[in-house]
C-alpha cells in the first residue's frame, strides 16, 4: 500500500469516526478495510445490483454491526454523559470565541477554559472505565488524554474537537471490531505457522535462483 | 510481485588428492574460511575449514585434502524440500547447507535467505 492510499484509508476512517451513522461505517469498512471481501467502491452500489454471495456478506457484515454497537451502547449513547460533555464544550468554544470579540473569557474568568476542560474529562471517567474494561484499548485511551492538551490549546477548533472525541474513540474502536469479527466469520483466516508449514514444503529446486552471475544479479537487486 | 528466490552461492572446491599447502592458498586468495572436497565425479566427500588446517595440517607435510577433511557432510539434495534445509542447518548448528543434485554440490544456501524467501512466499499469498 502506497502512502497516499494509507492517507487516504486515515481520512476516511476518520470521516466516518465523525458520523453517527452505522451505515457510514460500513460504508468505510466495505471500501477500505475489507475490499479484499467486497470490492472497491461497494458502498455505492444499489441492493438489486448485488450477487447473492455479495449480498450474503452485506447481511452478515449488519449483523455483526449490530451486535458490536450493541455492546457499545452505553459508551456511544450515554445521553447524561453527551448532554454534560457537549454542554461544557459548547462553554468553552463559546468563551473563546468571545475572548476574540471582547478581548477577554466570559465573565472575566481567565480559568474557565481549564474548568470545563477538567468537568468535562471528570464526567468522562465512568464511561472510560467501562469502555476499558470492555475493549481493553489502551492505546485508544491514551490518544484520547493525549490530545487533550492539544485541543485544550486550539483556540474554538479544539473545543469542538474535544466535544465528540470520547464518542470517535469508541466508533475507531466499534469499527476495528466489526471488520475483526467478519474476518474472522467471513474471511479464510490461516494461522502463520500452517502458512509457514506450506512455505517450507516448496522443493528446493523450485526455489533456488541457479544460474551464471547469481551473486552478481543479487548485489544489483 | 514475484518472490525473490533462493540464491545458491557458489563455493570453493577443491579434489580428493589436493595437496594441503594449494587448499590454503586458494582459501587466502579468495578469502573464504571453507573448501568442499569433490571426487572425479563431483560427488561431494567432505569439507575443510581454516580451523582444520591449523588443527591437523601445521608442521606436517605432503598432506592431501582426504588426509584433513571432515567427512559426512550433512547436505540437501534439490529435490527436498526447505523444511529439510532448516532442520539439516538447526542439526548441524550451521547458518549455511550445503546443496547437492544427485550427490553432486552445486553450491551453498544460507538460513537467512531461506527465511526470507519463505516470508516472502506467505506475503505475496
Amino acid at each position: 500500500m502506497g502512502l497516499i492510499d494509507y492517507l487516504r484509508d486515515g481520512v476516511a476512517r476518520t470521516r466516518a469516526s465523525f458520523s453517527s451513522n452505522r451505515e457510514k461505517w460500513q460504508g468505510y469498512l466495505t471500501d477500505h478495510e475489507l475490499t479484499d471481501y467486497f470490492g472497491k467502491g461497494f458502498s455505492k452500489k444499489k441492493d438489486a445490483e448485488l450477487t447473492e454471495e455479495e449480498r450474503t456478506r452485506k447481511g452478515g457484515l449488519e449483523r455483526i454491526t449490530n451486535s458490536i454497537i450493541e455492546k457499545y451502547d452505553r459508551e456511544l449513547h450515554g445521553v447524561l454523559r453527551k448532554a454534560a460533555t457537549r454542554g461544557t464544550m459548547g462553554l468553552a468554544v463559546g468563551n473563546d470565541l468571545y475572548s476574540y470579540i471582547k478581548d477577554l473569557p466570559v465573565a472575566n474568568v481567565t480559568g474557565i477554559g481549564y474548568a470545563l476542560f477538567a468537568t468535562k474529562t471528570l464526567m468522562e471517567v465512568p464511561a472510560m472505565v467501562r469502555y476499558l474494561s470492555k475493549s481493553h484499548d489502551w492505546y485508544g485511551a491514551l490518544k484520547h488524554y493525549l490530545m487533550k492538551p492539544v485541543n485544550y490549546l486550539l483556540p474554538v477548533i479544539g473545543g469542538a474537537l474535544e466535544a465528540g472525541s470520547f464518542e470517535r474513540m469508541v466508533r475507531k474502536r466499534v469499527m476495528q471490531e466489526i471488520k475483526h469479527e467478519f474476518i474472522k466469520q467471513y474471511g479464510n483466516y490461516i494461522p502463520v505457522e500452517e502458512k509457514l508449514k506450506v512455505a517450507g514444503s516448496t522443493k528446493l529446486k523450485s526455489a533456488i535462483y541457479q544460474g551464471p552471475g547469481s551473486e552478481e544479479k543479487k548485489k544489483a537487486a | 510481485m514475484e518472490v525473490r528466490k533462493i540464491t545458491m552461492h557458489e563455493v570453493l572446491k577443491c579434489g580428493m588428492d589436493e595437496n594441503v599447502e594449494e587448499i590454503a592458498k586458494k582459501l587466502k586468495e579468495k578469502k573464504d574460511r571453507r573448501i568442499f572436497v569433490i571426487d572425479n565425479h563431483e560427488v561431494l566427500k567432505g569439507i575443510i575449514t581454516t580451523t582444520d588446517i591449523v588443527y591437523k595440517a601445521i608442521g606436517k607435510e605432503g598432506l592431501k585434502a582426504e588426509d584433513i577433511m571432515t567427512t559426512n557432510i550433512k547436505s540437501i539434495e534439490s529435490e527436498e524440500d526447505l523444511n529439510k534445509a532448516l532442520e539439516i542447518m538447526e542439526e548441524i548448528k550451521s547458518y549455511v547447507c550445503p546443496v547437492t543434485e544427485n550427490g553432486k554440490l552445486l553450491g551453498i544456501i544460507t538460513y537467512h535467505d531461506l527465511v526470507s524467501y519463505m516470508l516472502n512466499s506467505i506475503k505475496h499469498e
